[in-house]
C-alpha cells in the first residue's frame, strides 16, 4: 500500500505550470539583460538587446494569457487555489517558526500540513501580488503615451523592485520544488513529471491533505 | 584646453531671432518639424504693462544627468569634457531618458526612431570651433567657454541687469551637478518653465540608489543561504521517498 502513488497535480495544472515556467524564466533572463548596463551581455543569446526586448514582450503576453485562460476555463479551480493559498491555521504558524531551522537541519519534527505548506502559501501570496504589480507596470511601460514622465519612472522602479521580490521567491521555489534541497529529492516530478507523489511522502509532507484524499 | 565645455545663455539679450534654431538645423541636419534647439516664448503682465521672455531650449548637459543615470545600456553617456551624448548603436529605444529629462530636451528622431538631442556641436568643438548656435548669435546672448568662466560671466551679467530686472538670477542647477548650459534669467525659473531647483527625481534616486543595489544584495544573500542549506543537507536521505 505504501508504494502506491496518488495524483497531486492534474495534467492541466502541469501544462499551465510548464508554460508559465518557460515564460517566467524568459522574462527574467531578458529582463536582467536590460536591468543594468553591466548585464547587457546576457542579450547575445537573443542576438542583441533589441531582440531580447522583443522576446520580453512575447513572453509577457504568454505570462498574462496562460493564467488568464486557466482562470476563465477553470474558474472553480482558480477559487479553490486561492482558497488553499489564503487559508491559515495554528499548525501553519508553528511550521513557519520551525522552517528556518528545517532548511539547515532537516531532521526536525514538523507540524502536519495541508496540500500547501505554510511557506508555500506565503510565497504564492507574494508571487500573486508581485505578478499583478509587474503586469500593471509592464503594461504602463509598454503604452507610455498617456502617462506622465514621473509615473513612468516610478513604474520602472516598481517593476524592478517586484522583479527582485519575485526573483528571491523563485530561487527558493526552484531550490525546494526541484528537490535540490536533498530531503525533497525527486520533488520535481510533482510538476515536471507525471504529477504523482508516493502515499508515504504525501502522508509525511502533507498529512492533512493526505487524510482528505484518503477519506474521499 | 577646456576642462568642461559650457554655455551661458542670456535671456536679457535674446531677441528671439531664431538664428540659433536655423543654424543648428543646418549644421546638424535636424529633420523637418524637429529641433535640437528652439526658442520658447513666455508672457506676463497685463496690458499695457506686459513682458515677454525668450528662452533657448535645448539639452543643458547636466553635470549629473538623469538621462545618463537611467539609461539601461549606456547609450546616453557623458564625455570627459562634460558633454551629454547618445550612442545610437547602443540605444534600444526604451524611452527612459525621455521620461527622465527635466528640460524636455530630447525628441524621437523620425528616421532612426531613437532619441536625439543637442550634442553641443561636439564635432565642431573637436576642431577647435564654437557650437554653431553660439557662433551665429547676433545678440551675443550665447557665450561658450570654460564652466567656471561662464559662472563668473553669468554672475556679472545678472548683477548688471539687477536694477532693471530685480528678479534676475543665474540658473546653474547645483542639484544636478551644475548645468553645462546655464541661463541668465530675467525672471524666476518658473516663469521660464524651468524647475525652481532642478534635481534628480525621487523616483530615479529610489530606483538607482536603493532598488538596483538591493537586487544584488537580496539575490546574493538568497543564493548564499540556499548553498549553505544545500551543503548542510548533503548526503541526507529523504525521510519519505517522493
Amino acid at each position: 500500500m505504501k508504494n502506491e502513488r496518488i495524483i497531486r497535480n492534474s495534467k492541466a495544472a502541469r501544462l499551465v505550470h510548464w508554460i508559465h515556467t518557460i515564460s517566467c524564466l524568459m522574462l527574467f533572463y531578458t529582463g536582467l539583460a536590460i536591468f543594468s548596463p553591466k548585464l547587457n551581455g546576457l542579450a547575445w543569446i537573443f542576438g542583441g538587446l533589441e531582440h531580447a526586448r522583443a522576446h520580453h514582450r512575447v513572453a509577457a503576453i504568454v505570462f498574462i494569457a496562460i493564467p488568464a485562460l486557466a482562470i476563465i476555463f477553470n474558474f472553480k479551480g482558480f477559487l479553490h487555489m486561492l482558497g488553499s493559498i489564503f487559508s491559515w491555521d495554528s499548525d501553519d504558524t508553528k511550521w513557519l517558526i520551525k522552517a528556518p531551522a528545517y532548511m539547515f537541519k532537516s531532521s526536525i519534527d514538523m507540524p502536519p500540513q495541508g496540500k500547501l505548506k505554510a511557506v508555500q502559501k506565503l510565497a504564492y501570496m507574494m508571487v500573486l501580488f508581485s505578478s499583478v504589480v509587474m503586469v500593471v507596470t509592464g503594461i504602463i511601460l509598454w503604452y507610455p503615451a498617456s502617462y506622465t514622465p514621473n509615473a513612468l519612472l516610478w513604474s520602472v522602479a516598481l517593476h524592478d523592485l517586484f522583479m527582485i521580490i519575485t526573483g528571491v521567491v523563485l530561487l527558493g521555489h526552484m531550490y525546494i520544488g526541484l528537490g535540490i534541497f536533498q530531503p525533497y529529492r525527486g520533488a520535481w516530478r510533482l510538476m515536471f513529471g507525471d504529477g504523482t507523489i508516493s502515499e508515504e511522502a504525501a502522508e509525511f509532507h502533507n498529512a492533512k491533505w493526505f487524510q482528505k484524499v484518503k477519506a474521499r | 584646453m577646456i576642462r568642461r565645455y559650457s554655455m551661458l545663455i542670456d535671456t536679457f539679450r535674446c531677441l528671439s531671432c531664431n538664428s540659433c534654431t536655423v543654424e543648428c538645423k543646418r549644421e546638424n541636419n535636424v529633420p523637418f518639424g524637429f529641433f535640437r534647439t528652439r526658442i520658447d516664448t513666455f508672457e506676463a503682465g497685463k496690458y499695457p504693462d506686459t513682458f515677454m521672455g525668450f528662452k533657448k531650449a535645448a539639452c543643458l548637459h547636466c553635470g549629473d544627468a538623469p538621462c545618463v543615470v537611467v539609461c539601461p545600456t549606456g547609450a546616453s553617456y557623458k564625455t570627459e569634457s562634460g558633454v551629454t551624448l547618445v550612442d545610437e548603436s547602443k540605444c534600444i529605444k526604451c524611452g527612459y531618458c525621455m521620461y527622465a529629462c527635466p528640460f524636455d530636451a530630447r525628441y524621437w528622431h523620425p528616421v532612426s526612431k531613437k532619441p536625439d538631442k543637442c550634442t553641443l556641436c561636439i564635432h565642431r568643438l573637436d576642431a577647435g570651433q564654437k557650437p554653431s548656435c553660439a557662433e551665429k548669435c547676433f545678440a551675443v546672448a550665447i557665450l561658450f567657454g570654460e564652466w567656471e568662466d561662464m559662472v563668473i560671466e553669468g554672475e556679472r551679467r545678472v548683477a548688471s541687469i539687477k536694477k532693471k530686472m530685480p528678479e534676475a538670477n543665474l540658473y546653474k542647477g547645483d542639484g544636478l551637478g551644475g548645468l553645462g548650459v546655464m541661463f541668465v534669467l530675467t525672471k524666476s525659473p518658473v516663469f521660464f518653465d524651468l524647475p525652481e531647483r532642478p534635481e534628480m527625481p525621487t523616483s530615479i534616486v529610489a530606483w538607482q540608489k536603493v532598488i538596483r543595489p538591493l537586487a544584488y544584495i537580496a539575490g546574493g544573500a538568497t543564493v548564499a543561504g540556499l548553498i549553505i542549506s544545500f551543503l548542510a543537507n548533503l548526503g541526507k536521505e529523504p525521510e519519505a521517498k517522493i
